[in-house]
């Protein structure tokens, strides 16, 4: 849905994306995240055709971006961090406008207004002015023009900032609604227990280059992270599993082990009983769920030390 | 127009129930009084004061409002939204000229309404019209220029606070000062070409032929913002439309009785050429990010996108250097009856020398470090040397030296020309070397 290829991006004296490349597949929701200053508003900026790059290709939905920008904003919706509204308009005029300016036709605008409000919970606001919104009403509203044009993809800057945990969980529900609808998001926050509530995939930036691109809480593949805990030291664990097949990736962490095996029970089932036969005191055996922030950690720290997840 | 997203908006925002009630009531109670204050007669001071009146809401408080149409939505974080709206450039312009400006309008089409009213007699009603296009043009005109320039101020930085921003509503304002004033002249003539013309539909006619210009303008700029490419087709015929309009004016009284009208209009075009090129220069942004971008257009061959990237200011000099090549050979040819040709193409050579010194100091202190107010200082230095500096080498009797810093036809012409190629290298020599430190290490 999004494709980015070599994209480069000069600030005078500084380069905020540096041969960024990376595709992010439909119907995903992927969380952008890095340490201040990585590039991340600029890269959204530049996907929204808000900023011109020196160099490299943005598709969209198969369009590029930097030819055809006015052809992509109709596939696009866009919160940026620091938003504005028309304080004077009514909620139903500011969402009203945005229809309009999205060629939605004239006999849908009303339909499509009713149904961003109420996917954002503002229905009972549409004659509110929206000057005396309160922050959280305020945030709902901007996500809601953003995607009174029902756009195929969703870029958001920090929609969550601001928000009490009930709004930002409320926030993560429409996420994982929009996506079940067939929606791509890309949301950039710096609030990583938020991603993790509805995110399927994770772009790490960094110093403007793309650290690492990974799968979240992806639906299950044919192997799976297992942790196993042991009720003491046991020499030779992790010569034990890398002998029996299909084990791969182990690292010990003190009394447990991480590993990658099949996420077949069987097959599971048959390895623990294998190592307790082997003697391996186990006390308690796991699928390990991979953890955003942890994930994102152990990726910032791998390129701290010279690597690249 | 009603179903244009952004004049919809302004609709909403403007023409409250209560602001359509109250403008005619304020209007209505001050033509009122005018009456009572007049003898209660509907006559000539009458309809001038419903000029007046036009004025004030035409030319200034549209004018404001037209100003602050973008600048205040970068300002209060709604212009990335319009921008990514499906709204073509088109639309944006005339949504954002007249929707802005729509309350205003509805005022000032009150006070033009009363202005006819007050006319009394049949005899005059061709001129009636013509004064009511000529204020119509003029109010348009006047925002135009102002929303024109707030946008053009705009592409170089984008924060511009409402005291700063007054500096475009005086721009508008300043732009209709003279056309007024020449319209309603009666005794003024224009002689263009060599045919007179009475002052009135002269004006009018160069009004709005600017206006269509002013327009296009801001479609530009419009289309600029929404990330769409502009070729230099437009600014190109812009330029030349420019030069042309301006040598028309030349008239064997006005030029140098040694030197034929042709040359005249020639070095007038040239002159216009190069304060655009000034104008535009100091206007636009130079980020060496962009000229990063050129260079990889230029590396790549794509010289469709180079075009359309180019900066205005580059395509006039470009203009202003083929005007100057043509005049050269102009005044050159032996059977041109131009007076001393070769001296007067040293000094039009020399002139062109100054020129892309200047630039090279501008594009010098703009690729510095920090170029924040790069511009600022290179008028400060070119106030130095075309100012100041001559100035006290006159003063201590050093008239040679003076060549260094102005194109001076009497004295030593072609050393002055030496001179200033010498400036034009060094400054060549030094924008280079500033690219190459801080910007050529990185190749996109």
């Amino acid at each position: 849905m999004i494709v980015v290829q070599n994209l480069v991006f000069d600030y005078p004296g500084t380069r905020a994306l540096d041969d960024v490349s990376f595709a992010i597949r439909p119907g995903s929701i992927t969380a952008l995240v890095g340490p201040n200053g990585a590039g991340k508003t600029t890269l959204l900026r530049t996907l929204a055709a808000l900023e011109r790059p020196l160099a490299g290709t943005v598709l969209i939905d198969g369009v590029d971006v930097l030819r055809h920008p006015r052809e992509c904003h109709r596939k696009l919706g866009h919160l940026s961090d620091f938003f504005g509204l028309y304080e004077d308009l009514t909620v139903r005029q500011c969402l009203l406008y945005t229809a309009c300016a999205h060629r939605i036709p004239p006999k849908r605008q009303r339909l499509a207004v009713t149904r961003a409000a109420e996917r954002l919970g503002i229905a009972d606001r549409l004659e509110s002015r929206a000057g005396n919104l309160s922050r959280g009403l305020r945030q709902r509203l901007a996500i809601a023009q953003a995607i009174v044009h029902e756009p195929k993809v969703l870029l958001l800057d920090e929609p969550a900032s601001g928000l009490d945990p009930e709004a930002r969980h409320s926030l993560a529900s429409l996420f994982l609604t929009l996506q079940r609808e067939g929606m791509t998001l890309l949301v950039s926050s710096h609030i990583l227990t938020e991603l993790a509530e509805y995110s399927t995939d994770m772009l790490v930036l960094k110093g403007g280059v793309i650290v690492s691109q990974q799968s979240i809480n992806a639906p299950r593949t044919a192997s799976v992270g297992i942790r196993i805990s042991l009720a003491g030291a046991f020499d030779g664990i992790d010569g034990i599993l890398n002998a029996i097949g299909g084990v791969t990736e182990v690292r010990l962490e003190g009394t447990s082990v991480l590993f990658s095996y099949s996420d077949d029970p069987l097959a599971q089932h048959r390895l623990l009983k294998e190592l307790i036969e082997r003697g391996a005191p186990v006390r308690q055996f796991a699928e390990e769920q991979v953890n955003l922030q942890q994930a994102y950690l152990a990726t910032v720290g791998a390129a701290q030390n010279g690597g690249v997840a | 127009m009603i179903n244009n997203p952004e004049f919809r908006r302004n609709l909403w925002l403007e023409l409250t129930p209560y602001r359509l009630v109250g403008m005619p009531l304020v209007l209505g109670a001050i033509f009122l009084l005018v009456y009572f204050v007049n003898g209660r007669q509907v006559n000539e001071q009458f309809a001038t004061t419903a000029v007046v009146f036009y004025g004030i809401l035409s030319f200034l408080w549209g004018t404001r409002l037209a100003s602050e149409s973008v600048v205040s939505e970068i300002r209060d974080h709604t212009w990335d939204n319009q921008r990514m709206s499906s709204v073509g450039p088109w639309e944006m312009t005339w949504g954002k000229l007249l929707g802005s400006t729509i309350y205003p309008w509805y005022g000032a089409a009150l006070c033009l309404l009363v202005y006819l009213l007050a006319q009394d007699s049949q005899s005059y009603l061709v001129h009636t019209v013509k004064v009511v296009v000529l204020l119509l043009a003029s109010g348009l005109f006047s925002q135009g220029i102002a929303l024109l320039s707030s946008m053009q101020a705009i592409r170089k930085d984008r924060n511009y606070s409402r005291s700063q921003a007054a500096a475009f509503l005086v721009l508008g304002v300043l732009v209709v000062v003279p056309v007024l004033s020449l319209a309603f002249d009666e005794h003024t003539t224009f002689t263009w070409y060599g045919t007179t013309y009475e002052g009135f539909g002269f004006v009018l006619i160069t009004l709005l032929a600017f206006l269509a210009w002013t327009v296009t303008g801001i479609y530009r700029l419009m289309r600029s913002e929404l990330q769409i490419q502009n070729g230099p087709w437009i600014w190109l015929c812009f330029v030349l439309f420019l030069m042309g309009y301006g040598a028309g004016f030349v008239t064997v009284e006005l030029s140098d009785p040694t030197l034929p009208v042709s040359v005249v209009r020639l070095l007038l075009s040239f002159a216009i050429a190069a304060l655009v090129t000034y104008a535009m220069a100091f206007s636009e942004r130079k980020d060496p990010v962009a000229w990063q971008r050129l260079l990889r257009h230029f590396r790549m061959r794509e010289w469709r996108s180079l075009l359309d990237e180019l900066p205005c200011w580059t395509i006039t000099l470009g203009v202003t250097l083929l005007t100057v090549g043509f005049s050269v050979l102009y005044v050159s040819l032996p059977a041109n009856p131009a007076m001393h040709g070769a001296e007067l193409a040293v000094f039009i050579v020399s002139m062109a020398g100054f020129v892309l010194r200047d630039l090279g100091l501008l594009l010098f202190f703009n690729l510095g470090r920090n170029p924040k107010r790069a511009d600022m200082l290179t008028v400060l230095y070119l106030a130095l040397l075309y100012g100041v500096i001559p100035t006290i080498l006159a003063a201590v009797n050093l008239d040679l030296l003076t060549t260094l810093f102005w194109p001076r036809k009497d004295l030593q012409p072609i050393l002055g020309m030496m001179a200033v190629m010498v400036e034009v290298l060094v400054m060549s020599w030094l924008v280079a070397r500033r690219w190459r430190v801080n910007y050529g290490e990185r190749r996109g």
